[in-house]
């Protein structure tokens, strides 16, 4: 018989934010890059996704830094293998405003609550629990 | 197309068969159907497997150092007026 705790676990989806994409390269800060492979070492047995949005924010995020380009593409292709990419649209830009309303400082934290929202996403990776907690999501903060 | 002989055992030929009852309503070339899509999946899963084994050598093997930090409002924000 299945463990009916273990199929349900494996059926919850999570995103994984670009605070936490960045801290597997950057290694700067000992203790959050620790964490982060930490992360990473447990999450192949979670059903992660990763949205447009956050490829780009690593990307951007290293090269301003003036991290290694090939090592930057290197780490994209594995993030876009080992998790499940999502695009982001303008519906997406559409919500974020909605959920931003009275708080535009959380416009870009909100286009990725409304890829969550559409792909039946309710918990993210993410070191910025405030923001996200604000806008409604489940949060998960795996550098405590 | 082509024709292969194999040998399962009776629980995974029970589950094929229950597979294909379920997914194709047990049409015409559902059990070959059923298996197509079963290697599939355990090729996008091998796949997946040997990227996150990548991954996690790219990250225990990265010697960079940025800043320590992500902010993302440092990425999209500037300054329009000065």
């Amino acid at each position: 018989m299945e463990n009916l705790t273990e199929v349900t676990f494996m059926t919850e989806r999570f995103l994984v934010d670009s605070n936490i994409l960045v801290y597997l390269i950057d290694t700067a800060d000992e203790s959050k890059h620790k964490k982060a492979l930490e992360w990473l070492l447990t999450s192949s047995s979670l059903n992660v996704f990763v949205s447009t949005q956050n490829i780009r924010e690593f990307a951007n995020n290293c090269l301003k830094k003036s991290a290694p380009i090939n090592k930057i593409i290197e780490f994209i292709e594995l993030f876009c293998a080992q998790f499940i990419v999502l695009q982001d649209d303008q519906l997406d830009t559409k919500n974020a405003i909605e959920l931003s309303k009275n708080r535009p400082h959380l416009f870009w934290d909100a286009s990725l609550v409304s890829v969550m929202k559409r792909n039946n996403i309710e918990s993210v990776f993410t070191e910025n629990v405030k923001d996200f907690e604000l806008l409604g999501a489940r949060v998960i903060n795996p550098l405590k | 197309m082509v024709q292969i002989v194999l040998s399962i055992s009776k629980e995974h030929n029970k589950k094929l068969r229950e597979l294909a009852m379920k997914e194709f309503e047990g049409k015409k070339g559902a059990l070959s159907a059923i298996v197509e899509k079963g290697i599939d999946l355990a090729d996008a899963k091998l796949k997946q497997e040997l990227a996150h084994e990548k991954l996690v050598h790219l990250a225990k093997s990265s010697t960079w150092k940025g800043d320590g930090k992500f902010n993302r409002s440092d990425l999209y924000d500037r300054k329009i007026f000065s």
